[in-house]
């Protein structure tokens, strides 16, 4: 009997506030025999007298708590250094007091002071931070003055990144990111680079449903330096930096940036040139003004859009897609391909005669934070620029079968030219029997594609003036708060069919996906056994 | 002829008629809150810029919005259904934008029922359905008490019997 959330019997090794040191569990409990379980003994069985060599237990019987990398408080410790020193140093330029400035040893007691209070603040916090990553359970413990202990069901994992920051990187750390569900995700940081990618692939294999042993998670492993693939993984798309510097270059975005900065000096300089008012004084003010956040605002745009995507591989591994990129910062980001709820594809008006594409996917948890492409931060990116066949592998990657080619797309009639003469040729959408296709957009054309057993539910709208025209809108909605999949100026009639018989395809591709999952281990999800393994342990 | 909003089974079920009164009220509490205050404000400002009568303007269009309210109140309350059809649930909204959403009962998670002070007064309340889906957006309002207690076990027991949402 499944024992609602909330019901469980309290784990053992739970105890309201533990002390720090109670790592070794005294005596494997209910629930906590070593794996594989032995064979039960029936009480009172005849004891055989002479009993077998004991095999080489490969697991040992208590817990083995890990705790962050002895380094981390460290590399935790120096961004506040830095930030200090800085502060110190510009207050040390000449100029900005009137009166004399401080003596050299505050600077230097100041830098220490700031420099202890990080070391032993990291250490605290390294110190009282835990994880079990084993046969039974996934838990993170941490916090010193408010305590924290979160258990994580291994076949509701969203995806497992590992994040190599500058700093962590130069001395072989990195950080585990753990998504599962809406809430934030969970950070392991840091570990050594090795650990963290063995930690990782254990996770990515539990995810999918195998029950491997954290031994043969960890021989399958290696530990690659620069890009995270293993002999065993088939990479699928490597993104040239040439690539990427076109797609920065040729962007409306970039062209929006320039404009946006620029113009209120080519105002200035306009009215100045071609009137008699007294301006040429406050050209140079206002190209400075302007110029300045403009060259931030460009270098950032590069870093995000060229740097932080550098070497972007798509990699099909044993544990679901990896995406590896970034030049300073490495980024190495898993998604098990059956959390994939939609994928779409943008094609910019200048990427038009390139015949380049962006292909972003929409994760369940990967939430609303993750839009930018910032370098810290894991991404919807599954392609950041590519080509017509770069997009067909990444997508076959996705979901095996699927041709778009072979779509056949119903578009508008021709009334809605009236509403929309710009996109009016590209609004249309497709159907095959696994997926629905629609597509919109003039400036960016956007090509949505979204599994029916991945839909929530579906809708139509209408206002006054598609009315007039017998004119509908259909949207499909997914769990995504990214984008919205709608498809518009379908005739009203079309529309009607579509959203109803789109309601009958949500379900009985739903109902086919259930029967026959196509991860075979997942169906532990459907399967008739009512507990997940790694709860189940606890219930016995 | 079957327009996009026909009803996609037999018929729509329409709200309870009391519905136009939660909106007429609404109006009303909105009228108090919003344009009494333009309407002082106006009537003492305007004059110092403009000449006498259009110290009413904002009076006057006070009182326009209200009495559009009040008459649409009624065409709205019955512009919103629901029906029933195989495996989903379908509901319509709306006069100039109108709205069809369409729910597989295999999708839902949670069915509330919401109902405010002025609603119990009337005994009404307000089924939502909650899909995994942000955007999915299906509340019913406007339902007597007991018929929305039945529609909400209903839905959760066709959902649990249909399959699985996520």
């Amino acid at each position: 009997m499944t024992t609602p959330y909330g019901q469980q019997p309290p784990h053992p090794e739970q105890q309201p506030f533990p002390g720090p040191t109670y790592e070794p569990a005294p005596q494997p409990y209910v629930g906590q025999q070593p794996w594989p379980p032995a064979q039960p003994v029936p009480y009172g069985a005849p004891q055989t007298p002479y009993a077998p060599p004991p095999a080489p237990a490969p697991q040992p019987t208590g817990k083995v708590v890990e705790r962050a990398h002895p380094l981390t408080p460290l590399v935790r410790g120096w961004v506040a250094v830095v930030a200090v020193g800085w502060a110190l140093l510009q207050e040390q330029l000449p100029g900005r007091h009137q009166g004399e400035n401080l003596p050299w040893w505050v600077f230097v007691l100041a830098i220490f002071g700031v420099a202890l209070i990080g070391l032993v603040a990291g250490f605290v916090s390294w110190r009282f931070t835990k994880f079990i990553a084993d046969e039974t359970e996934l838990r993170v413990e941490s916090g010193w003055i408010s305590r924290r202990s979160r258990r994580i069901s291994y076949t509701r994992l969203q995806s497992v990144d590992v994040m190599q920051p500058l700093a962590p990187r130069l001395l072989g750390l990195a950080e585990v990111r753990i998504d599962a569900g809406a809430h934030d995700s969970t950070k392991l940081r840091y570990l050594s680079r090795k650990r963290a990618y063995e930690l990782r692939d254990f996770l990515m294999l539990r995810a999918h449903g195998a029950q491997v042993s954290v031994h043969e998670a960890r021989a399958q492993t290696s530990d690659p330096l620069f890009v995270d693939v293993s002999a065993t993984d088939k990479v699928i798309v490597t993104v040239q930096p040439h690539e990427l510097l076109l797609g920065a270059l040729v962007s409306h975005d970039l062209l929006s940036l320039l404009i946006g900065f620029g113009m209120p000096f080519l105002v200035v300089w306009g009215i100045s040139t071609f009137t008699h008012l007294p301006m040429e004084g406050i050209l140079p003010v206002v190209a400075l003004a302007s110029g300045l956040p403009l060259l931030i605002s460009i270098g950032q745009y590069f870093a995000r859009r060229v740097a932080a995507q550098f070497n972007f591989t798509l990699a099909q591994t044993q544990a679901g897609l990896r995406i590896t990129r970034g030049l300073t910062n490495l980024t190495s980001q898993t998604v098990p391909v059956y959390r994939i709820q939609s994928i779409r594809l943008s094609q910019p008006l200048f990427w038009r005669p390139l015949g380049r594409y962006r292909v972003d996917l929409e994760v369940l948890g990967l939430g609303e934070a993750t839009t930018r492409e910032s370098s810290s931060n894991v991404s919807t990116l599954l392609l950041p620029i590519g080509s017509k066949a770069q997009v067909d592998a990444a997508l076959e990657a996705v979901w095996p079968g699927l041709s778009l080619g072979a779509i056949q797309f119903t578009g508008s009639p021709p009334r809605a030219k009236l509403l929309d003469p710009l996109a009016y040729s590209w609004n249309a959408y497709g159907l095959d029997d696994e997926v629905v296709v629609t597509r919109r957009g003039w400036l960016t054309r956007h090509q949505s594609i979204v599994p029916h057993a991945r839909l929530q539910s579906v809708g139509a709208y209408q206002g006054p003036l598609e009315r007039l025209l017998g004119l509908a809108n259909v949207t499909f909605h997914t769990t995504g708060l990214l984008h919205t999949h709608a498809v518009i100026h379908m005739a009203a009639d079309v529309a009607r069919t579509l959203v109803y018989e789109e309601a009958d395809r949500a379900m009985s591709s739903r109902d086919t996906e259930l029967l026959a999952r196509p991860t075979a281990p997942v169906a532990d999800l459907a399967a008739p056994s009512p507990v997940p393994p790694d709860r189940q342990m606890v219930q016995e | 002829m079957t327009s996009l909003f026909s009803p996609p089974a037999d018929h729509w079920v329409r709200l309870s008629g009391k519905y136009a009164i939660v909106r007429i009220v609404g109006a009303v509490i909105i009228n108090l809150i919003f344009w009494v205050p333009v309407a002082i404000a106006g009537y003492l400002l305007i004059p110092q810029v403009l000449p006498t009568p259009w110290q009413w303007l904002p009076t006057v269009a006070g009182i326009a919005w209200f009495v559009w309210r009040v008459i649409r109140a009624g065409r709205y309350a019955r512009s919103w259904a629901y029906a029933e059809r195989g495996e989903d649930l379908c509901i319509t909204r709306g006069l100039w934008y109108k709205n069809l959403t369409v729910v597989p009962y295999g999708r839902l998670q949670i069915a509330k029922v919401d109902a405010g002070p002025l609603d119990r007064i009337l005994g009404l309340a307000t089924v939502t359905l909650v899909t995994a889906s942000a955007h999915s957006n299906a509340s019913i309002p406007g339902l007597p008490a007991a018929e929305a207690e039945r529609l909400r076990d209903r839905l959760i027991e066709v959902g649990d019997a249909v399959g699985s949402g996520l």
